[in-house]
């Protein structure tokens, strides 16, 4: 018997996996979600820190390879940054983020009622991710004279209010895992660093959060639904944590058959020699 | 000309370094300037390099026209996708309607599909590959499927394991992690060091 | 129209990649190449703004004669696609690594290195602390590839099983963030294009 399941076609585990992950997509089960206490810190971070009128960077540097993880996330901490009454400058420096950050505008326009110009702007693509940012962090004015939809910036009243990248209470970056934007916006004195990541690549930014380089950190679905029921506002994390756990517990089982499975037959082998 | 092939190229990297270097520790008039210049310049050139690595698909797959090798529809339908995308984001620009709608029609379905495939790699991965052969593996895979208990079913009928998660999070997984993160560092600045003063030239490419 | 015939695009284009886990055929290669093809094309078209907006822009608008310079360098990257003339992108190439190198040189050394050694030297008032302290000091140990000290060798014991569990809380937020992507494929294929459930 155990020989058989070690030797499973696997297209009937991705069968298995498929119907679990898609189940309560179309039956959600209410499974609990418990709040970790690092969500709930990084939403008071911005809680207790964003007043009405600061300006706060949002970076939008996601692809569509991140975009489950990413774009609930970017929707519930710009959401709440927005209810706040912060003026949000948008960036990017991947180059896919572009379609990000113009959705999240058009989201920003209808359903939290802000001006384009006044209230919040998005700024084009710069390419060479850690020295765009290095530019950013000396001379943003020199680097950006366009904004994503190629109008001049100095036509915009938010824009004029900026002289550099020290006027700029918090940075919020929402990006797969990388370090290449801490190093340099760290060094602007005063700058409140804020991170929004996909779980794979999480690990790797801990340690800046735990040494308080950064005040907020949110991990991949799981954070982005945390977030959305810290917020009031569920959406699509919080729908797919059902299919969430239901992969998990799979997973654990398969490594567990599989185990399992392996030592026996190691067993059954020894015991027959 | 030797010069042009191979100090040349090592005198600019030195030079343009030091000056940004210099900038962090030394307060010189003018030193802000010129470095700020050469950061956005690096920009310009990051723009091209995201353009030059195009230029040796093309090679590739004309190549394959030209030879008539097997499967030439696939090369003929990568060029035609990059030939349409080229020439509608000329002509549209990225915030177009027409180039976004190709954007969400093609590059974006095909790019996240792409990595959720990875999904059925991992599940065969869990029962095929994940033997716990020694200690360091058992550690391994404990820490883990401690993590995967945090979410939903698990907390509703096991309830302090969204915390025995978050100790391994907070104390262990930290510190374990700090320790690859202060690695990374030095081998970054000491490769970094390396390029600065043309003891690495391998990224300097062909052509000497 | 415009918007549903997206949708099937979107929807073709997905079922033939997920057909890969059936077995190799015809539409997994099609919408394989078509990813290559679209993704260079997007990244032609990004560069090309880029350089638009903060080379030419200033060359031409603010007579910024000396943006030629960056301009001239990037097109000798161009040479690479010659045998002959290849060596002309050296300098350019090494332009481009020397000052990425000195940007990144300059982070590593004071976010990377000092702040978190600095942050590890925490107090030692509660048995959470010492434990941290205890285990990062044994996994940065581990490290010590140049010098095998024999006496060490229990904490670099140590430095390895923190590892291990570092390693595998990675791994299961791989798990997560693998089942995440999927989940957020299967969301668009039931809500957007079959539109049943939500």
């Amino acid at each position: 018997m155990w020989e058989k399941l070690n030797q499973i076609d696997v297209r009937i585990l991705y069968v298995i996996m498929v119907i679990l992950v898609v189940f309560p997509l179309l039956k959600p089960i209410g499974l609990p979600l418990p709040i970790s206490t690092q969500t709930k810190n990084s939403y008071q971070a911005i809680e207790e820190n964003i007043k009405e009128g600061d300006l706060v960077f949002l970076g939008v540097d996601f692809s569509p390879l991140q975009e489950a993880e990413l774009w609930p996330q970017l929707v519930a901490v710009g959401g709440h940054l927005a209810n706040k009454g912060a003026r949000i400058v948008m960036l990017h420096v991947v180059p896919g983020g572009f379609r990000y950050e113009g959705r999240f505008a058009d989201v920003l326009k209808s359903e939290y009622g802000l001006e384009y110009g006044v209230d919040f702007l998005c700024l084009p693509f710069s390419a060479g991710r850690e020295a765009a940012f290095e530019a950013i962090v000396h001379d943003i004015k020199g680097l950006y004279k366009v904004d994503l939809y190629g109008e001049s910036l100095t036509g915009y009243p938010l824009w004029n209010e900026i002289s550099s990248a020290k006027d700029f209470k918090m940075f919020v970056e929402i990006a797969d895992a990388p370090d290449w934007w801490l190093r340099p916006m760290s060094q602007v004195p005063g700058l409140l660093l804020w991170n929004g990541t996909v779980a794979s690549g999480a690990s790797t930014m801990a340690p800046f959060y735990q040494s308080g380089q950064m005040c907020g950190f949110i991990v991949g679905m799981a954070g982005g639904a945390e977030y959305e029921a810290l917020t009031g506002k569920t959406g699509l994390a919080t729908g797919a944590m059902d299919s969430q756990s239901l992969g998990h517990a799979l997973i654990i089982l398969f490594v567990v058959v599989g185990n399992l499975g392996y030592y026996m037959t190691k067993r059954g082998n020894a015991s027959v020699n | 000309m030797q010069f042009l092939k191979n100090q040349l190229p090592v005198v600019v990297t030195f030079v343009a370094a030091v000056t940004i270097v210099l900038n962090f520790y030394v307060d010189i008039p003018g030193l802000e300037t010129v470095s700020n210049e050469l950061v956005r310049w690096n920009v310009v050139l990051a723009a091209f390099a995201l353009i030059l690595g195009i230029g040796n698909i093309i090679k590739l797959h004309l190549k394959k026209i030209v030879r008539h090798e097997p499967d030439v529809f696939y090369s003929y339908v990568t060029l035609g996708t990059l030939a349409v995308f080229i020439i509608v984001g000329v002509v549209d620009t990225t915030e177009g309607s027409t180039y976004q709608w190709l954007w969400d029609s093609i590059l974006l379905p095909l790019e996240s599909t792409m990595y959720a495939t990875t999904m059925f790699f991992i599940t065969s991965a869990a029962y095929r590959a994940f033997r716990v052969k020694n200690a360091y593996a058992a550690v391994l895979m404990v820490s883990a499927i401690l993590m995967m208990l945090r979410v939903g079913i698990f907390a509703s009928f096991m309830p302090f394991t969204p915390d025995v998660a978050a100790w391994i999070w907070d104390i262990p997984n930290t510190a374990g992690m700090r320790a690859v993160v202060v690695g990374t560092a030095l081998s970054l600045a000491g490769n970094a060091f390396r390029i600065i003063t043309g003891l690495e030239r391998g990224h300097l490419g062909g052509g000497t | 129209m415009a918007a549903t015939l997206s949708v099937w695009l979107a929807a073709f284009l997905t079922l033939g990649v997920f057909s890969w886990m059936y077995k190799e055929n015809p539409w997994f290669h099609f919408a394989e190449n078509m990813y290559i093809g679209a993704s260079l094309g997007h990244l032609a078209v990004t560069g090309f703004q880029n350089l638009k907006e903060i080379a030419v822009g200033p060359l031409v608008n603010e007579n910024k004669y000396y943006m030629l310079i960056p301009i001239l360098l990037g097109m000798l990257l161009f040479s690479r696609w010659t045998d002959k003339y290849a060596w002309m992108s050296r300098a350019s190439m090494g332009f481009l690594v020397g000052t990425t190198a000195a940007v990144v040189m300059m982070g590593a050394i004071r976010a990377q290195l000092i702040q978190q050694v600095v942050a590890t030297m925490m107090p030692l008032t509660s048995i959470n602390n010492v434990i941290f302290v205890v285990l990062t000091i044994a996994a940065t140990t581990y490290f010590l590839f140049t010098m095998r000290n024999k006496s060490a060798q229990k904490v670099m014991d140590l430095g390895k099983y923190v590892l291990m569990v570092a390693f595998g809380a990675t791994f299961g937020n791989t798990v997560m963030s693998r089942i995440s992507l999927f989940t957020g494929r299967a969301q668009f294929l039931l809500f957007q294009w079959l539109k049943i459930g939500q």
